[in-house]
């Protein structure tokens, strides 16, 4: 915590002037200290109450807590504008760490009307990256582009990104055989699927390389669209079944259109990180520091990027 | 020749201050006020901003006095613009670092006054503190309570679909 210390008695006298309730012009900063304050007391009781048990040695960390109580939080206070100012100077990256830290912030982020934040993030960041398909929300866009975890366990630092099912997995993952499925072990694997091969003939599928004849599914996938495809079926409306089936092969042939130009554009980081490194390594053994080449020249490929 | 118009501003805790009119109306905030009321010799109240933060407001605005005011139409996908917007000039740089707490009561004045440069200005460093940080550093950061259980947290770090809307 910066700029913890030393500033403490100009804080509280400040933190006072501005809570003075003001008229017009400016409603969310007139409307949020009461709220703010009711939910200070709370968090700072909480914290002495769990410091009696600790005896003296917890004595510092409750100070810190309650220094920390009158620094007050921004983004209570800020117009809904301003909040979004913060948000369009910020990475993807940023924005996605930002909607993990509160309910309040969550929902900003997390809330279609802020597509235009994200799409800003995502223009302003280093690297141009493909338009977000319709399939995906701009938040999921941004997890699958800028982190590198895995989907389903905490493995960090996967490369490889399975655009047909816009996910990471580990390798783990990947071949547990409880994520995804091959189709030839489906039938063993799903017992409990009914028309599993109809189904599976509907979805778009992941080959570990091109020459591969290894289909690779998502089990989850599988039995959601083979729970949706048995309703239909119950129904006993053929032609309702054959439109349903018409739709599935649409949206498998976008996504695969979709998959052609990701990776295309892979294709062609990868070369573009190939010539920014002979680059680089030109500068430096001409005995500039890394701090002269400047960040835009740094390799900071998406594929190894930044956490 | 007479000297530049002048007007006075009356911070939230009673401090006077005389500038420039131009140096004033870079709060569209004043500015509308000036319009609306006509220059008269009472000193105008900011009930929201107190004399250190008005005090350092008025430098920034007196430092910008004679820039253009900023285009509204600015297209922000042209590169130049997008480029732009996340610089902040060196002058601006050492102007905003202050404390925490001076920082977020600028950008609320700029906010309520409407000076929109200076509240761009705020929020860029503001955005500046959060970049590379993890939740539970921007939570300390920003004096943020985390609401969510473990379960939660866990569970919204690899959700990403919009929230329904309500």
């Amino acid at each position: 915590m910066p700029k913890a210390s030393g500033s403490k008695t100009s804080r509280k006298g400040k933190g006072r002037a501005v809570k003075t309730p003001q008229p017009s012009a400016s409603p969310p900063v007139a409307q949020e200290p009461p709220a703010k304050k009711a939910r200070k007391t709370a968090s700072s009781s909480s914290a002495s109450s769990k410091g009696k048990r600790a005896g003296s040695g917890k004595g510092k960390a409750k100070d810190s807590q309650q220094e920390r109580g009158q620094l007050w939080n921004i983004f209570e206070r800020l117009s809904l504008d301003a909040i979004y100012t913060v948000f369009s100077h910020l990475h993807p990256t940023d924005l996605l760490r930002v909607a993990r830290t509160s309910r309040l912030l969550r929902s900003h982020l997390m809330s279609k009307s802020s597509t235009a934040v994200w799409k800003e993030a995502r223009l302003k960041a280093e690297r141009q990256v493909p338009e977000c398909p319709l399939d995906q929300s701009e938040p999921q866009w941004a997890y699958l582009l800028y982190t590198r975890d895995c989907s389903c366990c905490d493995k960090t630092n996967i490369a490889k990104i399975d655009w047909y099912h816009r996910v990471r997995l580990c390798r783990k993952c990947s071949f547990s055989g409880k994520i995804m499925v091959l189709r030839r072990n489906a039938a063993k694997a799903l017992p409990h699927v009914k028309d599993l091969f109809a189904v599976l003939d509907l979805m778009p599928y992941w080959k570990t390389s091109p020459s591969h004849h290894e289909m690779y599914y998502p089990i989850n996938a599988i039995e959601e669209l083979a729970t949706r495809y048995a309703v239909i079926k119950a129904q006993g409306n053929q032609e309702k079944l054959e439109e349903f089936k018409e739709q599935m092969l649409t949206q498998r042939k976008a996504i695969v259109e979709s998959v052609e130009r990701f990776k295309e554009w892979e294709e062609g980081l990868s070369v573009a990180d190939a010539n920014r490194n002979v680059v680089y390594e030109k500068f430096e053994a001409l005995g500039y520091l890394p701090i002269d080449i400047g960040d835009h020249l740094v390799t900071n490929s998406l594929l190894r990027a930044r956490l | 020749m007479s000297a530049a118009p002048q007007v006075t501003l009356e911070s939230s805790d009673g401090e006077k201050f005389k500038v420039d009119k131009e140096v004033a109306e870079r709060s569209v905030l004043i500015k509308n006020m000036i319009e609306d009321v006509g220059e008269s010799d009472n000193p105008i109240p900011l009930p929201n901003v107190n004399a250190s933060v008005l005090k350092k407001v008025l430098e920034y605005c007196e430092h910008h006095r004679g820039d253009p005011l900023p285009a509204a139409d600015a297209d922000p996908s042209n590169d130049d613009n997008r480029k732009r917007a996340t610089e902040i000039s060196d002058w601006d740089q050492k102007f905003i670092q202050v404390d925490q707490e001076m920082l977020f009561e600028i950008i609320l004045a700029a906010n309520y006054m409407d000076i929109k440069p200076l509240l761009d200005v705020g929020c860029k460093t503001v955005a500046n503190m959060i970049k590379g940080k993890t939740p539970e550093e921007i939570r300390k950061l920003f004096n943020i309570v985390n609401d969510f259980t473990p379960e939660e947290e866990a569970q919204i770090k690899k959700e990403n679909e919009w929230a329904e809307d309500r």
